[in-house]
């Protein structure tokens, strides 16, 4: 039987301005993690519901995860001391599924990079182009580039790398290169442009949504995203169902 | 000492202990099932149904606000046909009793659901006339006395269920609902629904739900619920179920002082999804620490 797992927290540090890395004791219970798959996490008494955050890093002994403050619930997360215990349910969805083909576009936005730094890991024996896009500060490029050669950052601020949007980026990428899939999880704008683009270039792609939450597992339907099917247009549970997505049955806000 | 009686009669339902989920919390069990052992709860209350299945409202569907949470799911589910065929089976397997959620656009299809239902192994129905979510029926019916004694009478002609009526706390007097319920044959009241709340981005200047308004749940709630039992239970002579901002056994136990019968758990799930049997262990400590020898004994024990 699940149960909630109660966590040390090893480590908390700040990365970039308001973003923080926590890695935390994997304590029994987390069983098998898949890249993709996030914990619903108590970020401190003074609120009633858990926030979603996804997995970052999983290791023998410690899980990770990046975080920003987003707002009052992800402040107080980033405020917890090593040493703490953190309330955490999980791991909660279904993750990213590694396909079959070899070549590989890894595009991440913002705090969305953060699931796609487990999911590189185990895109090992693929040829993996990992692109990352920020408005300013990049953060985590270094540790993707533990596993990955070709990693290419974007900044909307032109502070680093290429000055734009990371979509520009992955459209070169397709324009010149043949590519099998593309796996991606940023803001809902960046999903739906990367979206189109895989649908102009007819590549396969998973997406990491996000949608408020309250349960984080199935049972109150407060999460529902649109996406196509036989029939039109159903209604499944982003927490449970997803939060990944195969790029051609999402349907995104209008 | 001996072991403490957590069993009730709910004139006719009989649950094994008095702790039950609420209906919209809990799905159709499966999830949950994965955390609690579904044998040790009294009895669960399935996702609200509807005649045809829904899809609910847009998204996004929930909001925080001090202490609770609105949501306006809007009643998404998969139709009363699909839940009898492909997810009461599942839940039957389970010694527990179960009290399917009902909602309808008018009398007629409160009736033809129950009718449908009253040839399954539900172990009881229950009206939601109180659903803050959709336009049509839900708590427009819950409002108005005439129309609430109509709908249950109707429905109990129609089933030879055990009926439960679901009351709806946004009413101006809640005593004279109750009373309505019950003349029309209810066995039994469960209360309180949610409180129509709002929440509202003052950056964008927009409400956060993609609805403007919805259901308000949660421990910001409990103070309105354990009131609207205690003067439901002085005013009809059926039991209640009381629900509204349950986290702990305390609050529970606040309930059955107030008159409730059982209490049900909805919110709280989604914090801790372990708190049912946390709950019933509570309540049962306490009991042992006051010298009761079973729950019924505590049913409205408020001294005043
Ligand atoms: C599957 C999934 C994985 C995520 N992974 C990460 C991650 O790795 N790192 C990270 O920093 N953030 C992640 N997020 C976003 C994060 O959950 C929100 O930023 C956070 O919930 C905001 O809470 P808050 O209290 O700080 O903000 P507030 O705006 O005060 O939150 C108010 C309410 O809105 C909800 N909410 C607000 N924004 C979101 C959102 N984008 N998604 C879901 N619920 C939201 C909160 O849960 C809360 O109930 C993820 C979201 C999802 C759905
Ligand atoms: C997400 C959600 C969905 C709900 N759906 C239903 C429903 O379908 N039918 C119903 O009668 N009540 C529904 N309710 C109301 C609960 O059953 C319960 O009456 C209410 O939430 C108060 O209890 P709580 O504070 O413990 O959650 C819902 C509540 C929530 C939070
Ligand atoms: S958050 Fe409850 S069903 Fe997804």
């Amino acid at each position: 039987m699940k149960k909630n797992l109660y966590c040390k927290i090893l480590e908390n540090i700040e990365i970039a301005p308001s973003i923080h890395k926590i890695e935390m004791e994997r304590v029994d219970g987390f069983g098998d993690i898949k890249p993709g798959q996030f914990l619903h996490i108590k970020c401190s008494d003074a609120y009633l519901l858990r926030r979603p955050i996804s997995i970052s890093m999983v290791q023998k002994d410690r899980v990770g995860i990046v975080v920003r403050k987003a707002g009052e619930g992800t402040s107080l997360l980033c405020d917890r001391k090593k040493g703490e215990i953190l309330d955490v349910l999980g791991p909660l969805g279904n993750g990213f599924t590694i396909d079959e083909g070899k070549n590989v576009i890894v595009i991440g936005g913002g705090i969305g990079t953060a699931p796609l730094l487990e999911l590189v890991k185990n895109l090992k024996e693929k040829q993996v182009t990992v692109l990352l896009g920020y408005k300013d500060t990049p953060y985590l490029v270094e540790a993707f580039k533990d596993y990955v050669k070709d990693v290419k950052v974007a900044t909307e601020d032109g502070s680093a790398g290429y000055k734009g949007y990371v979509t520009d980026l992955l459209k070169t990428k397709l324009e010149n290169d043949k590519v099998d899939i593309i796996y991606s999880c940023g803001p809902e704008i960046m999903l739906k442009k990367v979206q189109e683009i895989a649908t102009e270039y007819k590549v396969k792609s998973q997406l990491s949504i996000e949608e408020r939450m309250a349960c984080g597992v199935g049972a109150c339907l407060v999460c529902t995203c649109k996406v196509k099917s036989e029939d039109g247009v159903k209604h499944v549970r982003t927490c449970k169902d997803g939060p990944v997505f195969s790029g051609d049955e999402v349907m995104f806000h209008e | 000492m001996n072991k403490i009686d957590m069993s009730v009669d709910l004139n006719g339902l009989v649950l094994k202990n008095p702790v039950t989920v609420a209906s919209g919390t809990f799905g159709f069990g499966r999830e949950y099932g994965e955390y609690v052992d579904l044998n040790k709860i009294g009895a669960i209350a399935v996702k609200g149904l509807t005649l045809e299945e829904r899809q609910g409202n847009p998204t996004p569907r929930v909001v925080e606000t001090p202490m609770g949470m609105i949501n306006s799911v809007g009643l998404q589910n998969p139709g009363v046909d699909y839940f009898i065929k492909e997810e009461l089976p599942n839940l039957s397997q389970y010694d527990t009793k179960i009290i399917a959620n009902i909602n309808g656009n008018t009398i007629e299809e409160y009736c033809k659901m129950a009718e449908k239902l009253s040839k399954t192994s539900v172990d009881a129905l229950e009206l939601n006339i109180s659903c803050p979510n959709v336009k049509e029926g839900g708590v427009a019916f819950g409002r108005d006395p005439e129309m609430v004694h109509k709908v249950t009478r109707k429905v109990k002609e129609n089933s030879d269920k055990y009926l439960i009526v679901k009351l709806s706390p946004n009413v101006s007097d809640i005593k004279e609902i109750g009373v309505s319920a019950e003349s029309g044959g209810a066995d039994c009241l469960s209360l309180i629904n949610t409180l129509i709340g709002m929440g509202i981005d003052i950056e964008k200047q927009k409400p956060i739900l993609a609805r403007g308004i919805g259901g308000l749940s949660g421990p910001a709630v409990k103070p309105v619920a354990v009131r609207m039992v205690y003067e439901v239970s002085k005013a009809v002579n059926i039991p209640i179920i009381g629900m509204g901002g349950i986290m702990n056994d305390k609050d529970a136990i606040e309930f059955f002082l107030a008159g409730a019968w059982a209490v049900s758990i909805g919110t709280a799930n989604f914090v801790n999804p372990m708190v049912s049997m946390e709950v019933l262990k509570g309540i049962e400590e306490y009991l042992k620490r006051k010298e009761y020898t079973s729950i019924k004994e505590l049913v409205g024990q408020l001294k005043f």
